[in-house]
């Protein structure tokens, strides 16, 4: 079935979720994946939509249209979908702690990259630390893992790259 | 029951801050006529207690220590030659008074507010500092509740660093203390990992049934014996398994140290660096780590970082491995440890310095030396040819029975071994007449040689191959502090860069930092009570025994619960041995797959970190819109998880302070389903003689003697959590291999010693004893009250995150900054620090919610103390103002740029839009009274990239 990738971002505020998700819904079309979230005020959408050609224009339309007249700025995107094959190999869930410092992201992906690992998914977050109260960067992710590479070098690799970048990294199967 | 009512002047009004026109002003500011309404429309009407709680009526200071004074007289006062981790020091007096007994120390809290605890965490550092000198390894934390503990914590380290996951098997060397045999059996078990006690010289580790990951070996042997262990590390290493020496740091004065045979990890206990026997503790215990293993230790590391001056500054770091961010996969439960013990052991070794320790050491080593060859000249075997400081004497078992009895006659305890062979540990504190003593007890009439001349005589008898040859502590903190001027003047330093409560209060929610009066610490250092050995025979302890039945016996009046262990020392131990209690329990009922543990969103981190050592597996209860505990999801999760249902986890009243009117609904719906409730006693300072957990369906609760009952924090420990069970849990309670045991199932023992950190549990019966049923309610409704005025009067500046179903909290309440965050730039770490120069020590930050402050005034603060809070908080709030509106940027404002040094604030250039009296001295009260913050804001993240956490070089302080 077509999908649609349509990303939405804008001021937050009440009844935002509710208005997209009407859009998609009276478009005909079904919601396979999304994300959404409210970074500091500024309400962020991603949303993989299914539905037949007519329902992925009408959703294109209304939603440019709700853009226009809720100030969001849309975009969609079709490209590259069925390209990549699924990834085959060990999925795990990875999250770092650490205090806020530039180059965790870049530097856990590049390694990732190496190791020939598929980031799936990946969130971070800036939060006041319980009792410190210091600025604590967490970061979770989930990744597909070739089978050859196997959880001890994962591990291995992951928390020599902790020690260099002075964080801590827990792995667990997902 | 009428809160308000008659209590008897004395004690409770010296313990409780507010006078009585201060209570009625304060209710009338709330709307209320009496404290009892008060309690009416916070504590919930199910679950109220409806009677006085059945302790005896309040003593008075004197009468209470005359009291005390008669329980003292009651423990025999011995020399004790028990050994196995303790042993007798003598407490250089400048640190005892100093320190020890001194509240600008011991009423200190956790240095998490790194700004004003400069002191206390170089006297940390330098803790760390000789630890990592002594045992030769690169870094070590400061520090943990006691040596059995910490050998099981570094079973976890190994465990978790092992680089083969089908080595399963702990090898444990049977000459380890037996207490660190037990302690560790039990964390084992919770864990499913088999432990081999054997000789480990013996030990087959190609046996791949019994692959190991860690070996735990003890340094000298618990009966004395000096062994190299440099060949079984060896062998350890091959068979890729990780290895922790038990040591004994005076010991590794003369000895080689850990690092240098190759150990992976050192552990032991510091008490014998000065820190009183106190019949099991408070005691500091070291642990120490190859550097590659640093991210693994468990406890708090202070390391080195630099201020937003540039100057060298201390902190806490690398924090976030810790269970307050990682929660269940935190490296360790370990919360409030030892601190104010380290600082004693640290400050120790600062006075004495290498070559006074050196000296200390071979004076006990030559003394031991001298009675071994005493002893074999009267006949007598000494079981090994190289010790230290312990003998394990040998011989015709009538002959050494008898010499036993002699000695207690005469007024020393010997250790006897089931072979009837005797153990004699010498100390600090042994003199060449306590070796004659011996030897007379030994020789049983023959002739013997003198003490003094075997003295002169005696060489060593420490192998060539294990004499230590490098030098440790060269760094100048341990080789300028010779006199007690100087020694004097430095600890006066380090207490003056350090606010307690001698200074201002310090209302940190969920910590509850009362009075911690003099009358409940002065008998904490009594002999009587400082210096007797853990393993005493009981008849040697009938006066701590009788305290603790009167302290059993109160708390479980206190919490409606029927036993009460006091083995725990720590709040995140109470939980643990509440965990396993519960295991036992449902274990002995053949439920043995009940392993699921729910715990709200909102816990501690220690709780889900207990659950992971417990062996339970985690599942996160949701909270509601209110803060409560969510219903709907603990009934489905209970129902989910009905068949494997271990327990629920729950704080109350509540992380977030309120009093959840649905607490018996909560523990019903456990109940249902096969479950068993711990409570965790953190907030119990909300509920005494208003409310017991054992009425609201709670199986088990733990107390933080530290937070309600008057034991001070000593700048993160001592502390105690003792816990308190319903009658179908007490059978199932831990029990100590030294302690005598009534043969009930029982739990593996969990700490070192059978009653914990025996000495403090004083504080607690004093407050109790001094305080009576009325005095404690009326403690618990006037800590409630200073709460409710707090969210009160700071209602138009700050909101109150939660409040309970009548609109009160319960003894400590939420203010909301974070909205402050988009208006001004200004974030709830800004206001924390901010309060430094309002001479206040920062509420709780960030927890349970990140970006708010949770303020517990408690009962001991002056009406007065409030209202300067309160002002303080105000004109905070005036200052954010004046951000958002314009008048100071962001980024540049007295809140952003908080603390204010007095360095900073007399420097030529001041580069701010704000004056310097801004900045220093904002209201009238800091022009009265203003405490310094030592240094400006410290850059944690700097300090964690490069960790430091040993004593820097001179140079750098110098640019303090
Ligand atoms: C709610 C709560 N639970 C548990 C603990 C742990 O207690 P402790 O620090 O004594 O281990 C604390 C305090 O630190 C706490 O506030």
């Amino acid at each position: 079935m077509p999908e649609l990738v349509i990303s939405a971002i804008g001021r937050d505020r009440p009844g935002l979720v509710e208005e997209v998700s009407r859009c998609v819904l009276d478009a005909g079309l079904n919601v396979a994946d999304s994300r959404m979230v409210n970074l500091r005020g500024r309400f962020a959408l991603l949303l993989l939509g299914e539905g037949s050609a007519e329902h992925l224009a009408e959703a294109r339309r209304a939603l440019s249209a709700l853009g226009v007249e809720r100030d969001l700025q849309v975009a969609f995107g079709s490209e590259g979908g069925d390209a990549a094959p699924p990834a085959a190999g060990l999925a795990f869930r990875v999250e770092t702690y650490s205090l806020d410092q530039p180059g965790i992201v870049h530097r856990t992906s590049q390694l990732l990259h190496r190791l020939g690992a598929n980031i799936e998914e990946l969130e971070t977050r800036l939060e006041s630390a319980p009792f410190s109260g210091d600025a604590v960067f967490r970061m979770r992710l989930r990744v597909t893992v070739p089978a050859g590479v196997g959880p001890q070098r994962l591990r291995s690799e992951l928390a020599g790259l902790g020690t260099e970048l002075s964080c801590d990294i827990d792995v667990e199967p997902a | 029951m009428a809160v308000d009512s008659n209590v008897s002047p004395g004690f409770v009004s010296r313990h409780v801050g507010p006078r009585e026109a201060d209570v009625a002003k304060m209710l009338t500011a709330l709307g209320l006529s009496s404290l009892e309404e008060l309690v009416e429309q916070t504590v919930p009407a199910d679950i109220r207690l409806d009677r006085a709680l059945a302790i005896e009526p309040a003593a008075s200071e004197q009468a209470a220590l005359e009291e005390l004074r008669a329980l003292a007289s009651r423990n025999r006062l011995v020399k004790s030659h028990l050994g196995m981790g303790y042993h007798d020091t003598f407490t250089p007096p400048v640190l005892q008074r100093n320190v020890l007994e001194n509240p600008g120390w011991y009423t200190q809290y956790t240095p998490y507010q790194a700004e004003i605890s400069q002191g206390r965490l170089e006297a940390l550092l330098n803790f760390q500092t000789m630890v990592c000198d002594l045992t030769a390894l690169p870094v070590a934390n400061a520090s943990l509740l006691d040596e059995a503990t910490a050998a099981a914590e570094a079973m976890h380290v190994m465990y978790d660093a092992a680089s083969d996951p089908a080595a399963r098997t702990l090898l444990v060397s049977d000459r380890c203390h037996p207490q660190t045999l037990s302690v560790v059996r039990t964390r084992a078990e919770a864990l499913e990992l088999p432990v081999v006690v054997a000789d480990p010289a013996r030990f087959d580790f190609q046996d791949p049934a019994t692959r190991p990951f860690g070996v735990v070996l003890q340094y000298p042997d618990t009966d004395g014996a000096l062994h190299d262990p440099r060949e079984v590390i060896a062998r350890a290493h091959a068979a890729g398994a990780l290895v922790a020496l038990g040591a004994d740091l005076l010991a590794l004065t003369l000895l080689a140290a850990p690092g240098e045979l190759g150990a992976d990890l050192a552990y032991g206990s510091a008490q014998r660096f000065g820190v009183p026997l106190g019949f099991g503790g408070p005691h500091a215990a070291f642990f120490a780590a190859r550097a590659e293993l640093v991210r693994k230790l468990p406890g708090r590391i202070i390391g080195v970082s630099r201020d937003a001056h540039g100057k060298p500054a201390l902190r806490m770091a690398l924090q976030t491995r810790e269970q307050h961010i990682r929660r269940e996969k935190a490296t360790s439960n370990i919360c409030t440890a030892q601190a104010l013990l380290a600082i004693v052991a640290g400050g120790y070794a600062v006075w004495h310095g290498p070559d006074g320790l050196r000296a200390i050491a071979s004076r006990a080593h030559g003394l031991t030396s001298a009675l071994a060859a005493g002893v074999r000249g009267v006949g007598l075997g000494v079981a090994s040819e190289h010790f230290f400081d312990t003998l394990r004497v040998t011989g015709d078992a009538a002959r050494l029975a008898r010499a036993y009895e002699r000695a207690l006659e005469r007024g020393h305890l010997l250790r006897r071994y089931e072979d009837g062979s005797l153990g004699v540990a010498l100390d600090e504190t042994t003199t060449t007449a306590d070796v004659d003593a011996l030897l007379e007890v030994f020789a049983d009439g023959r002739p013997r040689g003198a003490a003094a001349e075997l003295v002169a005589r005696a060489g060593y008898s420490l192998p060539t191959g294990l004499v230590r040859t490098s030098a440790f502590l060269g760094h100048p903190v341990f080789h300028a502090h010779r006199s007690e001027t100087e020694m004097l003047r430095y600890l006066r330093l380090l207490e003056s860069r350090d606010l307690s409560l001698v200074h201002a209060m310090i209302p940190l929610g969920s910590c509850t930092m009362k009075l911690n009066a003099s009358a409940e610490m002065m008998p904490v250092t009594w002999p009587e009570f400082g210096r007797l050995h853990p393993f005493a025979p009981p008849e040697l302890a009938a006066g701590y025994r009788a305290l603790f039945a009167d302290l059993e016996r109160w708390l479980a009046e206190i919490t409606g619960f029927s036993a009460v262990s006091l083995q725990p020392n720590a709040g995140s131990q109470g939980e643990y041995a509440g965990l396993l209690t519960i295991r036992a329990y449902h274990d002995a009922r053949g439920e043995t797959q009940r392993r699921v543990c729910l715990i709200p969103a909102s816990a501690h981190g220690t709780n889900p970190a207990s659950a992971v050592m417990a062996g339970l597996e985690v599942k996160v209860v949701r909270t509601d819109a209110r803060g409560n505990v969510d219903l709907e999801d603990l009934e489905r999760l209970a129902r989910e998880h009905a068949p494997r249902l271990a327990a629920l986890m729950i704080t109350y009243p509540s992380t977030h302070g309120v009093f959840e009117e649905s607490i018996r609904r909560i523990t019903a719906i456990v109940h249902e389903h096969g479950g068993q409730v711990y409570l965790d006693g953190a907030n119990m300072n909300a509920q005494v003689g208003l409310c017991r957990p054992g009425d609201y369906g709670a199986d088990v609760c733990h107390l933080n003697l530290h937070k309600t009952f008057a034991i001070p924090h000593g700048g993160g420990g001592p502390g105690m959590g003792p816990i308190a069970v319903a009658p179908h849990l007490a059978p199932y309670l831990p029990r100590h291999p030294i302690a005598a045991s009534d043969g009930a199932p029982g739990s593996g023992a969990i700490a070192a010693a059978p009653w914990g950190s025996a000495s403090v549990l004083v504080i607690s019966w004093a407050y109790i004893r001094m305080m009576g049923p009325d005095g404690l309610r009326r403690a618990s409704a006037v800590a409630i009250l200073a709460a409710n005025y707090l969210a009160h009067e700071l209602r138009e500046e700050f909101a109150v995150v939660y409040a309970g179903a009548r609109g009160r909290v319960a003894h400590e309440c939420i203010l909301d900054v974070r909205p402050f965050k988009a208006t001004s730039g200004v974030e709830v770490e800004d206001v924390a620090k901010r309060l430094m120069d309002y001479g206040f020590h920062a509420p709780t930050m960030s927890f349970p919610i990140p970006g708010t402050l949770m303020i517990e005034p408690t009962e001991s603060e002056p009406l007065h103390e409030l209202e300067r809070f309160v002002e303080a908080m105000r004109c905070i709030r005036e200052e954010i103002r004046a951000v958002e509106a314009g008048v100071w940027p962001r980024g540049d404002n007295p809140l952003e740029n908080a603390p204010h040094t007095a360095q900073a604030v007399c420097a030529t250039e001041w580069p701010h839009p704000y004056s310097r009296e801004v900045a220093a001295f904002p209201t009238r009260a800091t022009r009265e009274r203003k405490f310094w913050p030592a240094v400006g804001r410290v850059d944690n993240a700097a300090g964690d990239r490069k960790l430091v956490c040993t004593c820097p070089p001179i140079e750098d302080y110098a640019a303090r």
